[in-house]
């Protein structure tokens, strides 16, 4: 327990807490820029067991701001890297790497064995997937998102608050994945920092959630702001009209 | 009469010049819809995936009334 000493003595946390922690099972959807960092913090913390889902392999453009690789992981596998990686950080986290992409019809065989999931992928289509299968299943997410030098987050708990498409309710679930977006090296690391917290306070039950908030981080101004909102009457994913 | 503009993230740039944070009191003609409003500002319409007045999601065609906040988001979606 020394390695997690400094969390145990937080106010609310203690010897319980780390045990809970560590019968705990996180999924992190996407391996990369958001996916490092709450890889790096979920294993610090000792969640017992952390699945990778993530398709593609690395690339010398993702270095600057996908902490968890190095040049020499160039061409490796991701979700298949970053479990190693990530083993030396922690040998007492169980790693399930899957090297695969998200989809419909595999979603809830996936997601079904996590108690929380965090949202580090890279497009709307397969965003839509992972609402649709979280308010199936009723698992709590953590959504992340960048682009440029802004970045959002926010926590969905399934019929407890507003889910993905509350926010989104125009989104097809076609749309296209960008391929290349310009994006500023810290900023997915300022929110996925902020999602890997969100996954803690879930996980021991302290604080309150980010639900029915997002909070946006936008770099060239130094500023945060909040936009708030609520279950949509109308949401095609999780109203019951 | 006076309404609030907020925009968030890559549309933050079309505020009013000199708007620190991502609002800004405006003024605007009496029958003026959202889509009145953004094009004003030369908000793109593609790049507005939420609409929200006051917290409520709402419509192009939306009416704006004296006093609504009328919140413009943009989708983000890297990782």
């Amino acid at each position: 327990m020394e390695r997690y000493r400094r969390q145990i003595i937080l106010p609310g946390w203690g010897t319980e807490g780390q045990e809970k922690l560590r019968r705990d099972r996180v999924l992190v959807v996407g391996a990369g820029g958001l996916g490092s960092i709450n890889l790096y913090y979920l294993t610090g913390a000792g969640v017992g067991t952390i699945g990778i889902v993530d398709d593609d392999t690395v690339t010398l453009s993702n270095l600057h701001r996908q902490i968890l690789y190095t040049t020499d992981d160039l061409g490796r596998p991701k979700a298949e890297c970053a479990a190693q990686k990530l083993k030396r950080l922690n040998p007492e986290v169980v790693f399930e790497a899957y090297p695969i992409s998200l989809k419909n019809d595999t979603a809830d065989e996936l997601f079904k064995n996590y108690d929380v999931i965090v949202d580090g992928l890279d497009n709307l289509a397969a965003r839509n997937v992972l609402n649709a299968t979280c308010l199936r299943l009723n698992k709590p997410w953590v959504h992340g998102a960048v682009s440029e030098f802004y970045g959002v987050v926010t926590t969905f708990v399934p019929h407890q608050g507003p889910c993905w498409r509350c926010l989104y309710r125009n989104i097809t679930g076609n749309e296209k994945r960008k391929e290349e977006f310009p994006i500023l090296g810290p900023v997915p690391g300022v929110i996925g920092s902020i999602q890997a917290g969100e996954v803690l306070k879930l996980l021991t039950g302290l604080g309150s959630k980010l639900v029915g908030r997002m909070l946006v981080w936008q770099a060239l101004q130094g500023r945060w702001s909040e936009f708030s909102f609520t279950r949509d009457p109308y949401c095609p994913a999780c109203s019951s009209r | 009469m006076k309404v609030v503009l907020k925009l968030y993230a890559t549309l933050q740039n079309y505020l009013p010049p000199g708007t620190q944070g991502t609002a800004a009191e405006v003024e605007i003609p009496a029958g003026t819809t959202i889509e009145d409003l953004f094009k004003a500002y030369n908000v793109p319409l593609d790049q507005v995936k939420i609409i929200m007045v006051n917290g409520r999601h709402t419509d192009l065609d939306y009416e704006i009334q004296e006093g609504d906040q009328v919140a413009g988001f943009p989708a983000i979606a890297g990782g």
